[in-house]
C-alpha cells in the first residue's frame, strides 16, 4: 500500500491509548502505519516489581509516575523542570512517558459525554458548543468501548436524574458490570434515602476475561499498577497495532513537524534518538497523539497549526475539593478496585447558567497511611494505636468531587523560557487559575458535604473546601472548533491550518464537562482514523 | 486458538444428496425426525466437528480453518450444506465414505488431519443422525473457504493415502464385544472413536500413523504434550476419584489436580462439557480398565498428601516467606537490573520472576486461591513427571478456555519474558513447589515458541518483542 515515497501512509506520534487505537484501525484495514514513541516499553511484571520495592508510593506524595520507566529524554512530569507554574493554581498532571502511555496508572473510568455537553453555548450562554453533536461521536464510542471493553450498567440513568437509561447507546455495554463491594452498596442505599442516585461507574476494567485480559478480582491497586492486566492499559493495543502490521518505534523523542514550502502540509516528521541522531520520515498523513500537553509543545516548537494563536490555550481540568470522614458504621472500604460509583446528580440541569457541573467520585480506598500519620502525631502507640487504627480502617470514606471548568484562552501552556529537555529543546510552563463559574460551585458542594455527613452519621477526618486539587485530566489546549480563528483543529481532529495534519488528543476538547475525558479522546481519535482511512 | 499438530482434533469433511429420509405419519415424523436432529448435534459436539471446520472469526462449520502439519498447511472444508461450496451434494454413503474413509465424494483422499482414522468405528445409526443434522440443523455458508490445501513433495499426492489408509485403516465399525458392560463399551466407542481422545494422547510412527498397543499413552501435539490417561493400575490417573475426572473433562480444570489449556483446553471448551453425565462417567470408567501394571515403563508420580486442609489463605504463610526471601536474595546477588526501571530482559532470578511476573494470582506460596479460581501450582500435575513442555507453552501462551464453570483467562506471556527467564520459572517452580527440578534449557524454550507462534499465526509476536530473544544479553 505504502507508496515509494513516503515512509509510511500514516505516522501517529505517541502510543498511549488514544494514539494506539487509531494506529490499530489504519493498520487493521491496509494502510502503513508507523508509530513514534518518545519512552520505553517494560512488561507489566517489571513494573510490578519497581512497585513492590519503590517503598509506598502514597506515603510518597502520591507520586504515582515512581514505579515507571523515567528516562532523561523521555521523563515522567513529576521530574523537577519538566513543567513549571506560574499561575494562581499548582498543575502539573501525573503522566507517563512510555508505550501505552499514562493508562498504565488510571482508575479506568471510561465515560460518555451527555448530549447537552456538546452544547453548552446553545443551551446554558456558557462556554462553547462541540462543532460535532453526540449522535456524530455515538459509533465511535461504541468502537471504542469494544476495543477497550468497558463495563457499564445498562439501566443507569448517567445524566444523574434517576430516570430511564441515558445517554442513548446503539448496543448495551460490552461487558456487564461488576458487583459493588459492600463498601459500595452500603453506600447507595444511604445515599438513596437523602435523594442522592449513586450509580456504577463505567470502566475499562474486565468482570469477565475479557480480550486478553483476566478478569478483575479487586487487588485494589489500579493506581499505580493493576498487578494483573485486569484494567484496560494503552499498551494493549500498541501491541494490536504492531501485529496488525503497524511499526512501533520506541526511545524517538519528536521534536518537529516540517511543513511543505507552502505551509499547506506537513512534510515530515523528525525525531531524536537518545544518541542526538535525527530521522527524518515521510507520510501522507499525521497524527499527533501526543498527550494534551505535549501535543501543543509539539507544535509550537515546530512553529504550525497556530495561525488562530489558540495552541496551548483554554486549558481545563476537573479541579476537584475532596471530603474524608470516619463514618458511624464500619463500610470496609478498600475491597475490589480503587473506583466504583459516582453521584451524578449535578451532571447536568438548568444550573449550568450559574455554576459549573459537580461529579462526587467516591474513592474506594484503604485509609490506613493516612489514618495511621494523623494518629501517631496525636501521640497514640501501643495497642491503642492498632485499636484506632482497626476501628477508624472500618469506617474511612474519601470522595473527590470533581468540578466542571470552561475554556479560558489565559489558561494556558508555553514553552518554557528556563528549563530545557534532554535535546536542549525549550519545556513547559503552565499558568492555570479557576474560573468563576467553577468557583461557583463550592457552596453547592459544601451543603452536599453536610448532607453526606448527616446521612453516614459521619465525622469529618478531612475537608478540603479551599485548594483546588487537580484530577489529571487536561483539555482544551488544541481546542476544537467550527471557526479557525479561534480554534485549531475542525470536527474531524484536522488541523484548520494543514490539511494532513489530525490532532488526537483530549485537548481537542472544547468542553470538559465533569467526567473522566479518556473515553471521549479515544471515541475521537478512531473518527479521525477513519476520516483518514477514506481520505490515504 | 486452535490447529496444534496434525492430528489434534478433528473434523469431517461430509457430504450428501438431498433425498426424501422420512415417510412416516406426518407427526410422529416431527418428533423422531428433531430426535434425530438433536442427537446428530450431540454427536457433531462430542466429535468436536467445529473446532476444525471453522476458522476464527468466521461462519461456523464454514471451513478454512489451517492446521499446522509437519507436511505443511492442511486447510479444512466448508461441511455446511451449502451446493455450491460445501457437501449439499453429498449422499449419505458419500458423507460416510469421507468421515469414515477419508474419501471425498470427488473420490480424492483426505488427509488424516481429519481424523477419519478414528471416526472410522462410527456405527450407521450414528452416521446417518450426523448426516441428518449436518444437512438440516446446519445453515449454510455460501462462501469458499479461502486457502487451498498445498503440501510438500510428495505429500501433495492425495493418492499416497491409499496406500497410507491400506496400511493403517481399521475399518471395524464399533460393536459391544461379548462380556463388556454396557458402560464400558459406551466409554470405548467415545474415547476410541467419537471423542477421538487418541487422535491426540496416542504417539504416533514415523507415518503418523497411531502406533499399535499405545493407544493413550501419551504423545506431543504441536508444542504440547498429551500425556498419558490411563486411570487403571500403574496409570497416571490412578490416584483420581471418578468425580475428579468428570470434573476435569466437564469443566477443564481439577485443585490440586490439573488445568487443561492450548488443545485440551478447547476440547473442554467446544466439546466435553457439552457432554452428558452418563457419557462422562463412561469415559472415566473406560480410562480406568486401561492399567498400565504390564508395562512398568511409565513412571508414576507417587501421590503427595492432600494439602487442601491446611493451606494457609492469609497475608503471609511460612511458603510465602519462602520463597520472598528467596526472591530478596536474588535481588541482592546482582541489583541493577532490578533498580533499572528500563531493564526487564537481565532480571533472571526465577523467584524474583516467580514473584513479579505470577505471585499475583497463583500467590507467593503456590497456593492459589481458596475457590480454586486461581489455581495452586503446589500439587498440579504440570510441575511433575519430567516433561517441561506444558509449562512452558502454558507461561508462552497462557490459558484461555470455556468451562462449564466458566471462563478461565491466563494471560499469555510469550512477549513479556524471554526465553532465559522461562528457564528460570521452569526451573524455580519445579523445585519449589514440583519436588524435584525440571531439566529445561533455552533452546528448548526456543523451539517451543517457534510451535507457539506457528499456531497462534494471528498473534505472533509484535516486532518490537522479537529483539527479547535476540538481543544480546548484558555482561
Amino acid at each position: 500500500m505504502t507508496s515509494t515515497q513516503y515512509d509510511a501512509d500514516v505516522i501517529v506520534v505517541g502510543s498511549g491509548v488514544i494514539g494506539s487505537l487509531a494506529a490499530t484501525h489504519l493498520a487493521r484495514n491496509g494502510k502503513s502505519v508507523i508509530m513514534i514513541e518518545a519512552g520505553t516499553r517494560v512488561p507489566r511484571w517489571k513494573i510490578v516489581d519497581s512497585f513492590r520495592e519503590c517503598g509506598n508510593v502514597s506515603t510518597d506524595a502520591g507520586n504515582r509516575n515512581q514505579p515507571y520507566p523515567n528516562e532523561p529524554w523521555a521523563p515522567s512530569s513529576f521530574v523537577p523542570g519538566y513543567i513549571t507554574n506560574s499561575g494562581p493554581i499548582e498543575y502539573v498532571p501525573g503522566m507517563l512517558r512510555m508505550v501505552g502511555g499514562t493508562t498504565w496508572h488510571w482508575g479506568g473510568a471510561c465515560w460518555r459525554l451527555l448530549p447537552n455537553d456538546f452544547r453548552l453555548r446553545s443551551l446554558y450562554g456558557v462556554g462553547r458548543d462541540w462543532p460535532l453533536s453526540y449522535d456524530d461521536l455515538e459509533p465511535f464510542y461504541h468502537q471504542a468501548e469494544r476495543e477497550m471493553g468497558v463495563s457499564g450498567d445498562d439501566s443507569a440513568d448517567y445524566s444523574g436524574h434517576g430516570g430511564a437509561p441515558f445517554p442513548p447507546r446503539q448496543a448495551p455495554f460490552p461487558v456487564r458490570p461488576q458487583a459493588f463491594s459492600y463498601f459500595n452498596k452500603r453506600l447507595r442505599e444511604i445515599l438513596a434515602e437523602g435523594g442522592y442516585p449513586y450509580t456504577y461507574q463505567p470502566n475499562g476494567r474486565a468482570t469477565d476475561p475479557y480480550d486478553e485480559r483476566p478478569a478483575c478480582v479487586g487487588n485494589n491497586n489500579c493506581s499505580p499498577i493493576c498487578p494483573i492486566g485486569a484494567q484496560y492499559s494503552g499498551d494493549r493495543h500498541a501491541t494490536r497495532a504492531e501485529r496488525a502490521g503497524a511499526r512501533l518505534i520506541t526511545d524517538a523523542t519528536v521534536y518537529r513537524l516540517e511543513k511543505t514550502p507552502d505551509g499547506r502540509k506537513i512534510a515530515a516528521v523528525h525525531y531524536f534518538t537518545p544518541e542526538r541522531t535525527s530521522v527524518r520520515l515521510t507520510a501522507r498523513y499525521v497524527l499527533v497523539a501526543a498527550h494534551a500537553l505535549e501535543t501543543p509543545r509539539l507544535l509550537l516548537l515546530s512553529d504550525v497549526a497556530n495561525a488562530s494563536g489558540m495552541v496551548g490555550r483554554n486549558l481545563m481540568d476537573h479541579n476537584a475539593f475532596s471530603l474524608m470522614m470516619i463514618t458511624d458504621e464500619p463500610m470496609w472500604s478498600g475491597r475490589g478496585p480503587v473506583q466504583q460509583g459516582d453521584i451524578l446528580k449535578w451532571r447536568d440541569g438548568a444550573f449550568r447558567r450559574e455554576h459549573g457541573a459537580i461529579r462526587h467520585e467516591v474513592g474506594n480506598f484503604v485509609g490506613n497511611v493516612q489514618i495511621t500519620e494523623r494518629l501517631l502525631s496525636q501521640g497514640l502507640i501501643g495497642p491503642a494505636l492498632d485499636e484506632a487504627i482497626r476501628h477508624m480502617a472500618a469506617r474511612w470514606l474519601f470522595m473527590g468531587s470533581n468540578v466542571e471548568m470552561l475554556p479560558e484562552p489565559t489558561n494556558r501552556m508555553t514553552l518554557s523560557r528556563v528549563n530545557r529537555d534532554f535535546y536542549g529543546l525549550p519545556l513547559m510552563n503552565i499558568h492555570y487559575d479557576v474560573n468563576d463559574y467553577a468557583r461557583a460551585t463550592r457552596a453547592v458542594i459544601r451543603n452536599d458535604y453536610a448532607d453526606f455527613l448527616r446521612l453516614m452519621k459521619g465525622e469529618v477526618f478531612e475537608q478540603n473546601l479551599s485548594v483546588w486539587e487537580n484530577r489529571d485530566h487536561p483539555m482544551g489546549t488544541v481546542i476544537m472548533g467550527s471557526d479557525p480563528r479561534d480554534s485549531v483543529v475542525n470536527h474531524e481532529g484536522r488541523t484548520h491550518d494543514h490539511d494532513n495534519l489530525f490532532l488526537a488528543t483530549t485537548g481537542v476538547m472544547p468542553a470538559a464537562s465533569v467526567v473522566n475525558p479518556t473515553l471521549t479522546g479515544c471515541a475521537l481519535s478512531l473518527r479521525s482514523a477513519s476520516i483518514i482511512l477514506r481520505e490515504v | 486458538m486452535r490447529g496444534y499438530g496434525l492430528f489434534r482434533r478433528c473434523r469431517f469433511l461430509l457430504g450428501g444428496l438431498a433425498t426424501g429420509m422420512f415417510a412416516a405419519a406426518p407427526g410422529a415424523a416431527h418428533a423422531s425426525e428433531d430426535a434425530l436432529l438433536a442427537r446428530g448435534a450431540y454427536l457433531a459436539r462430542a466429535a468436536d466437528c467445529v473446532a476444525c471446520h471453522t476458522r476464527p472469526g468466521g461462519p461456523v462449520f464454514g471451513g478454512g480453518y489451517g492446521i499446522q502439519s509437519p507436511m505443511g498447511v492442511i486447510y479444512s472444508s466448508n461441511i455446511t450444506p451449502s451446493i455450491r461450496y460445501g457437501i449439499g451434494r453429498w449422499s449419505e454413503a458419500g458423507f460416510a465414505r469421507a468421515v469414515r474413509e477419508g474419501l471425498s465424494s470427488d473420490g480424492r483422499h483426505l488427509y488424516p488431519a481429519m481424523p477419519y482414522d478414528s471416526y472410522s468405528g462410527l456405527t450407521d445409526r450414528d452416521i446417518h443422525a450426523l448426516y441428518i443434522y449436518m444437512r438440516q440443523g446446519v445453515a449454510a455458508v455460501e462462501q469458499p473457504v479461502g486457502a487451498e490445501t498445498r503440501l510438500r513433495f510428495p505429500y501433495n499426492f492425495r493418492g499416497l493415502m491409499g496406500v497410507w489408509n491400506w496400511l493403517f485403516l481399521d475399518r471395524t465399525r464399533f460393536a459391544p464385544r461379548p462380556a463388556e458392560t454396557e458402560r464400558a463399551a459406551r466409554g470405548r466407542y467415545l474415547v476410541e472413536t467419537i471423542a477421538h481422545c487418541g487422535t491426540c494422547h496416542t504417539p504416533r510412527n514415523f507415518m503418523m500413523a497411531a502406533k499399535r498397543g499405545k493407544a493413550l499413552s501419551g504423545a506431543r501435539v504441536g508444542g504440547w504434550f498429551a500425556p498419558d490417561i490411563a486411570a487403571g493400575r500403574n496409570g497416571p490417573l490412578a490416584s483420581w476419584r471418578d468425580e475428579e475426572i468428570d470434573a476435569y473433562l466437564r469443566n477443564g480444570h481439577v485443585r490440586d489436580r490439573a488445568v487443561a489449556a492450548g488443545p485440551m483446553g478447547e476440547a473442554v471448551e467446544h466439546s466435553l462439557r457439552y457432554l452428558t453425565d452418563d457419557d462422562l462417567a463412561a469415559i472415566t470408567y473406560y480410562l480406568r480398565l486401561i492399567d498400565r501394571s504390564g508395562s512398568g515403563a511409565i513412571p508414576v508420580e507417587p501421590r503427595r498428601k492432600t494439602i487442601s486442609g491446611e493451606r494457609e489463605y492469609g497475608f503471609s504463610s511460612a511458603g510465602s516467606e519462602a520463597v520472598l526471601a528467596m526472591a530478596r536474595r536474588e535481588r541482592a546477588a546482582n541489583p541493577g537490573p532490578y533498580a533499572d526501571r528500563r531493564d526487564y530482559r537481565s532480571v533472571a532470578g526465577g523467584a524474583a520472576l516467580y514473584r513479579a511476573a505470577c505471585a499475583s494470582c497463583h500467590q507467593l506460596d503456590g497456593s492459589g486461591t481458596q475457590d480454586d479460581y486461581y489455581p495452586a501450582l503446589r500439587e498440579s500435575t504440570i510441575l511433575r513427571g519430567g516433561k517441561p513442555d506444558n509449562l512452558v507453552m502454558t507461561i508462552l501462551a497462557g490459558v484461555h478456555r470455556n468451562g462449564a464453570d466458566g471462563l478461565a483467562a491466563m494471560p499469555a506471556f510469550r512477549q513479556d519474558l524471554s526465553d532465559a527467564q522461562i528457564v528460570a520459572i521452569v526451573r524455580f517452580l519445579s523445585r519449589t513447589f514440583g519436588g524435584r527440578e525440571m531439566a529445561v534449557d533455552s533452546a528448548q524454550v526456543a523451539a517451543l515458541r517457534r510451535l507457539d507462534t506457528a499456531d497462534f499465526a494471528a498473534q505472533a509476536l509484535p516486532s518490537g518483542s522479537r529483539a527479547l530473544n535476540t538481543r544480546p544479553e548484558r555482561p
